[in-house]
């Protein structure tokens, strides 16, 4: 479940971690907004043929990218796919996709206002 | 100062290169090992690495095995970023060549505080190199001093490299730090003296004259 006590995307902390750096800011939003299917499209593939290793990396990819624009809920998502991938507990890795999916489909929106 | 950013996660290259530029750095950015490993492999200016643990084709701590491998005295200090749940792998980094780490998403301060390390580093390496080079040419003037000279067997002077035949005085001068302070020797005393007085008769009898 999702923390609903957290905000889905600190803005604070993404201006901390780019000092302040607005032009920065965008550019990682546009990034995450172009990158973010393709990752989650390489991750549905890898939990679908039920590959730990390839289920590890493209969860830990989404989870590196989440980090850094401050976006706690995605990064922890994947952050528990990838160890259900990297120690191979397929059984559990379509419930945790379908947590990873419900987090980014509350990040994008946010993201794509923060992007006006 | 150049910096060489690897890591496959374009978010992640950005923000540390923006960061890095921010800070007057020289800073390259690529997206795999293979291309760190060549960058590195080429470079022979002092460079500061911050390489991704987890990348395509080579990972972080197989591009600092190479590099501390086949360029053991090159000036490069490598940094290795990893994330959280990874820092107990930290140590295995470290045994792979790796001079610091980083934990994924850096913190800018901390990033600041690590990458002037490691200037400071680069910067000590490179001035020791230099102390070196010129102990190194002051020593092979050493070995030129203790080495064959050709002497002049009448004359007594010394041929250089450039065949020029110059004084043993200016010679040595010349290749070493060492200083002359003239004076006579009992042997050359005698001659002198001898020289003198017979100077001094043939003087004395020609005023005469």
């Amino acid at each position: 479940m999702i923390d609903d006590t957290r905000s889905v995307f600190d803005l604070a902390a993404l201006d901390r971690q780019t000092s302040g750096d607005r032009e920065l800011q965008l550019e990682l939003v546009r990034m995450f907004l172009e990158d973010c299917p393709s990752h989650l499209a390489a991750i549905r593939a890898a939990v679908a043929d039920g590959d730990g290793a390839r289920i590890r990396s493209g969860a830990h990819t989404l989870k590196g990218a989440a980090a850094y624009l401050s976006a706690a809920f995605v990064a922890d998502a994947a952050a528990h796919l990838e160890t259900i991938g990297r120690e191979g507990r397929l059984a559990e890795a379509v419930a945790s996709l379908e947590r990873l999916e419900a987090a980014v489909a509350r990040l994008l929106p946010e993201l794509r206002r923060a992007e006006r | 100062m150049h910096v060489l950013v690897a890591d496959d996660d374009r978010i992640a290259a950005a923000v540390l290169a923006q960061t890095l530029t921010r800070w007057n750095f020289d800073v390259t950015v690529v997206g795999d090992g293979a291309q760190a490993w060549a960058r590195l492999h080429d470079t022979s200016l002092p460079t500061l690495a911050i390489l991704d643990w987890m990348m395509p084709e080579l990972d972080g701590t197989e591009v600092c095995r190479r590099i501390r491998q086949q360029r053991p005295l090159a000036n490069l200090y490598l940094m290795l970023l990893t994330s959280l749940e990874s820092r107990s792998h930290v140590v295995a980094g470290l045994e792979a060549g790796a001079d610091d780490y980083l934990v994924k998403p850096f913190d800018p301060d901390e990033l600041r505080a690590r990458v002037n390390v490691g200037v400071w580093v680069l910067t000590l390496q490179e001035t020791l190199a230099q102390r070196v080079d010129e102990l190194q040419a002051a020593l092979d003037s050493v070995k030129q001093l203790h080495g064959l000279l050709p002497i002049c067997s009448y004359c007594k002077r010394i041929r250089g490299d450039d065949q020029y035949w110059q004084q043993v005085e200016s010679y040595i001068v010349e290749r070493s730090d060492a200083q002359f302070s003239h004076s006579i020797c009992p042997a050359c005393y005698v001659e002198a003296e001898k020289e003198i007085e017979a100077h001094r008769r043939n003087s004395s009898g020609s005023k005469g004259a």
